[in-house]
């Protein structure tokens, strides 16, 4: 394939997925429809209906079956693609791998039983680099970090060892491994990304994003220093630079932090009453943002990004709307889960 | 030899704790392959034996973890008389091995952070002159002070940017003065008060301290001495805590060869898994054996249990074609074979097995392609004095010189010298014409058997359609014959008319229709289907066969490339004539011998299973008695 063809087709078939997503009116009517029209709108997201569905909490299969769906469009997508821009959306996929070794670390610190982690595993069909059976195998942390070394992951094994060796504390694990994943994806997204490009737009804003509710939970959830706090945070700058997230991490309250948040967000988190507000808020700038890239991006890794960004909120929105008609939830609290504006 | 062995669907029915005993007696035999969907879950419901079988996961992981860090040998291991394993044994072994590899695991971890600390008080070492260069009073390093707070250690050189920007916040300052092995040395400094802040963004980006030596100012070589006194100290607890290493391996290696055999003797039951179902005090278990040892099989079962099992076998039934699977048993010669016919795939129950096919047609077209009495008996020599390495592929590399040896002495080649040895039959460039005739021929003949297998596999498969009306099938092949008899009519120049039209026309039709039925789907995309596989039908025979025109071609580019050679080697005089001669064959073997090699492989692979091999059986694994890792069934 040559570099004009796998355009075409990386174009057509981005085009040709974003039509499938579901739109923010549909999936407001889904949240509300009667069961018997549940069938047609389920397929419509590439689904069974929720009848179909195994009981709930007797595995993972619902959430199973929605990462296997996007992991399967970034195959596709990662077909027509070299080079960086390949590389970046397959390190995008790498994160549920890296869900898998924070369960497995978890698990390995409070002793749980194989059996049991094995369950709560998502299964990475092509993108699994994790040795899944040599790590449950492990009997303790530091032998799980060691066999680690050995991995793509060895970089992550290593920073986790030496803070696993200061502090025994699962949160200082998992704060390393996310730090260390999200530093190598603004690594791979600046490889992939031409000049001017919105792919930077994107990932700037969803880094952003993380930094920011990093820090508000970081500071007033746990109440760690500032000077800790803004360590822990992902080494990039984007429209948040280093002396903005100083600045942000040494106020004293979180309403202070929202007052002083610099546009675009200040407006757009006014009054936002928590960081669980403020995350549903940035999210749904990405996804704005997103759109706009898929109806007037032409430049394909960043379209591809950008349907990937809407295909994850679209399943993770199917999933909040199993299991909210599962557990036969109000449909005002199944459209917050949902993260729908107001109606 | 020409298909997978008869099978019949086993199903065996013991008392509960005879189960295990049975497992044994399966194994033993080697001719068991479990089945995991056979069995009714409503008719037996219960999966016995499931705490035993995570006992021997347990154990087994527990136990490879060890030898694969076990450098101690383990000689004279072997398999002992098999006898039952309790629950109760096997968990107070898994207990003995959880407590050996914490051993291990601690010496490992031992070993690894003496080697961190080798590599800190080297670099330490290295960075006593650094101490000295910086401009400040040494003193106030060591040791803490009142109001000010200094920390003198290393991150990781990428920490250094961040933890500089963090440390600010804190009021502190950060002073890189060395960076070796990817680490950064650093002396932190900032007022009194904010300790707490500070160690918790250190400890966030993995610091380690570094204890200065008070006498570094005052007395730079003492404190030097007692660095490299350090060092001896460190590469000296190495050294005990390698031999403490090797000491438990030793101390434990008897209990771990006993642990290889026990755990041998559990694999059959627990490796059972799904196969084995109960209800109450009743065990079934399913599975799969060759039809010709279900006998010996029942006879073992007798002497063990007498007449405390039910042991019953059948005929595998049409719907279940794709879930037996197929064993390929072949003569000594043919085994690497195997390995090469398996590369593509595994024969699906009752389909013909290539790998003679792939044997004799393999050996002949090296020959064939790279025909000469030197080159081949050179690769002969090379394949038995690399036995060794090759092991049970040395068979195959004796084989292929020795076809070559042979085509050579029929085309009179030897090292390229045509003028050495008469030929028995002719020289390949004497008469190219003949040589790609014949390879046409060969191509021809290669494609009929080919077809004629895949419609005797459909036929098997019980798919009528497909084995009489498919390209592949019937029609392909009297379309094929109908394009070769026309071909013939033409080149021979002569008169043709509704004879050769009609031959070619009316098998091509029914494969036509045949493409137009199977594909319902709306119009203009059914005729477009219809014209273009059509299209490819005729395309695809016509090149096929013209693809085997390779062979010709290869033993004509045999032929040429020596002369290359010689031509080469006329130019040059005595020494460099003999020089260049030499060179050349080699060139010639280990080049042009791989470029053949993988020639004869894609004709195989592409033009021959392509067109009747499906290759997606089921691999045959029994149940077996064996010191190795965990069988996954």
């Amino acid at each position: 394939m040559g570099p004009a063809s796998r355009y075409a087709y990386l174009h057509g078939r981005v085009s040709l997925m974003g039509a499938r997503l579901l739109s923010e009116s549909v999936l407001a009517n889904l949240s509300q429809a009667p069961p018997d029209q549940e069938a047609e709108l389920f397929e419509a997201g590439g689904l069974r209906p929720p009848s179909e569905e195994p009981p709930l909490g007797a595995s993972r299969s619902l959430e199973q079956r929605l990462i296997s769906n996007l992991l399967a469009d970034i195959v596709v997508l990662t077909r027509a693609l070299t080079g960086g821009a390949r590389d970046f959306l397959i390190y995008w996929a790498y994160r549920f791998d890296l869900g898998n070794l924070k369960t497995i670390l978890r698990a390995k610190l409070y002793g749980e039983s194989t059996a049991n982690v094995r369950e709560q595993l998502f299964d990475m069909g092509p993108f699994a680099r994790l040795p899944i059976d040599e790590l449950l195998r492990t009997e303790d942390v530091t032998e799980l970090l060691r066999r680690l070394e050995g991995t793509p992951y060895a970089g992550i094994a290593r920073q986790g060892r030496r803070i696993y060796d200061e502090r025994h504390e699962p949160f200082a694990l998992d704060a390393a491994v996310d730090r260390q994943y999200y530093a190598g994806l603004v690594k791979r997204a600046r490889e992939a990304e031409g000049g001017g490009d919105p792919l930077r737009a994107l990932v700037g804003n969803m880094i952003d994003r993380v930094n920011l509710v990093w820090l508000l939970r970081y500071r007033f959830a746990y109440g760690l220093p500032a000077g800790e706090t803004y360590y822990l945070l992902i080494p990039a700058a984007y429209r948040l630079g280093g002396a903005e997230l100083q600045r942000l991490s040494q106020l004293g309250s979180f309403e202070e932090v929202i007052a002083n948040v610099p546009p675009p967000w200040g407006p757009l988190l006014e009054g936002a009453p928590n960081a669980a507000e403020v995350t549903l808020r940035l999210e749904r700038d990405t996804w704005r943002l997103a759109r706009d890239v898929m109806a007037r991006g032409v430049f394909t890794t960043a379209r591809a990004f950008a349907y990937l960004i809407l295909r994850e909120k679209e399943l993770r929105q199917i999933r909040a709307l199993v299991k909210g008609k599962r557990l036969a939830v109000a449909p005002e609290l199944v459209r917050e889960a949902m993260g729908l504006e107001a109606a | 030899m020409f298909k997978p062995l008869p099978m019949q669907r086993v199903g065996l029915f013991v008392l509960n704790e005879d189960a295990p005993l049975a497992a044994l007696t399966l194994a033993e035999q080697g001719v068991f392959n479990p089945e995991t969907t056979q069995l009714s879950a409503t008719d037996l419901p219960e999966f016995p034996g499931e705490s035993y079988r995570e006992l021997y996961r347990s154990a087994r992981s527990r136990l490879d973890k060890i030898l694969t860090h076990c450098t101690a040998r383990q000689e004279s291991l072997r398999l002992p008389a098999p006898r039952l394993v309790s629950e109760a044994e096997l968990a107070t072994l898994d207990e003995w091995l959880r407590g050996v590899w914490a051993e291990c695991s601690k010496c490992q971890e031992a070993l690894r952070r003496i080697e961190e600390e080798r590599k800190h008080v080297d670099q330490l070492l290295r960075a006593i002159d650094n101490f000295a260069a910086l401009d400040i009073d040494l003193g106030l390093l060591a040791g803490s002070r009142r109001f000010i707070d200094v920390h003198v250690g290393a991150v990781p050189a990428a920490n250094v940017a961040r933890l500089r920007e963090a440390m600010g916040i804190a009021g502190y300052l950060v002073r890189p003065f060395l960076e070796a092995e990817g680490l950064a040395h650093l002396v932190i400094a900032g007022a009194g008060g904010k300790e707490e802040e500070a160690r918790a963004v250190l400890q966030a980006a993995g610091w380690r301290a570094i204890d200065i030596p008070p006498e570094l100012r005052d007395r730079p070589d003492k404190a030097r001495r007692d660095l490299k006194q350090r060092l001896d100290r460190v590469l000296e607890e190495s050294d005990v805590q390698c031999r403490l290493f090797e000491n438990t391996q030793k101390e434990f290696m008897d209990r771990i060869v006993e642990a290889r055999q026990v755990l041998a003797m559990v694999a059959p039951y627990a490796d059972l898994g799904e196969a084995l179902r109960a209800r109450g005090g009743l065990v079934g278990i399913a599975g799969w054996a060759p039809r010709s040892d279900v006998p010996a099989l029942r006879a073992a079962l007798e002497r063990r249990f007498a007449k405390r099992f039910v042991l019953s076998a059948r005929d595998p039934r049409p719907g279940e074609r794709l879930q037996v699977p197929s064993v390929m048993r072949h003569a000594w010669f043919l085994r690497p074979i195997v390995q090469l016919v398996k590369t593509y795939g595994v024969p699906r129950y009752g389909e013909i097995d290539p790998t003679l096919l792939f044997a004799v047609t393999f050996i002949a077209m090296y020959g064939m392609m790279f025909g000469d009495v030197g080159h081949g008996l050179t690769i002969a020599l090379l394949g038995l004095a690399l036995r060794k390495r090759l092991r049970q592929f040395t068979r195959f590399v004796v084989a292929i010189g020795l076809s070559s040896a042979s085509f050579g002495l029929a085309y009179g080649s030897v090292f390229g010298f045509e003028e050495w040895l008469h030929p028995l039959w002719m020289s390949p460039l004497t008469n190219p014409t003949r040589m790609l005739m014949l390879a046409l021929y060969w191509g021809a003949g290669f494609i009929v058997l080919t077809t004629l297998l895949n419609i005797r596999n459909r036929l098997v498969d019980g798919d009528w359609e497909k084995a009489l009306l498919d390209r592949g099938g019937l029609a392909g092949l009297l379309f094929y014959l109908g394009l070769l008899f026309a071909g013939f009519r033409v080149a021979a120049g002569a008169r043709t008319g509704w004879l050769e039209a009609s031959v070619v026309l009316v098998p091509y039709a029914v494969i036509v229709g045949h493409i137009w039925r199977e594909n319902a789907v709306p119009l203009g995309e059914r005729i477009l289907i219809v014209v273009i596989e059509g299209f490819e039908t005729v395309v695809k025979y016509i090149s096929n066969t013209l693809s085997f025109l390779r062979v010709a071609a290869f033993s004509l580019n045999h032929v040429a490339l020596a002369i290359a050679v010689f031509t080469l080697a006329g130019m040059l005089g005595q020494a460099g004539h003999w020089t260049t001669v030499v060179l050349g064959n080699i060139f010639i073997i280990g080049f042009e011998g791989a470029i053949v090699a993988i020639q004869v492989l894609r004709l195989e692979y592409y033009e021959g299973f392509s067109r009747f091999y499906s290759g997606d059986g089921r691999e045959f694994r029994p149940l077996t008695l064996a010191l190795g890792s965990a069988a996954k069934t």
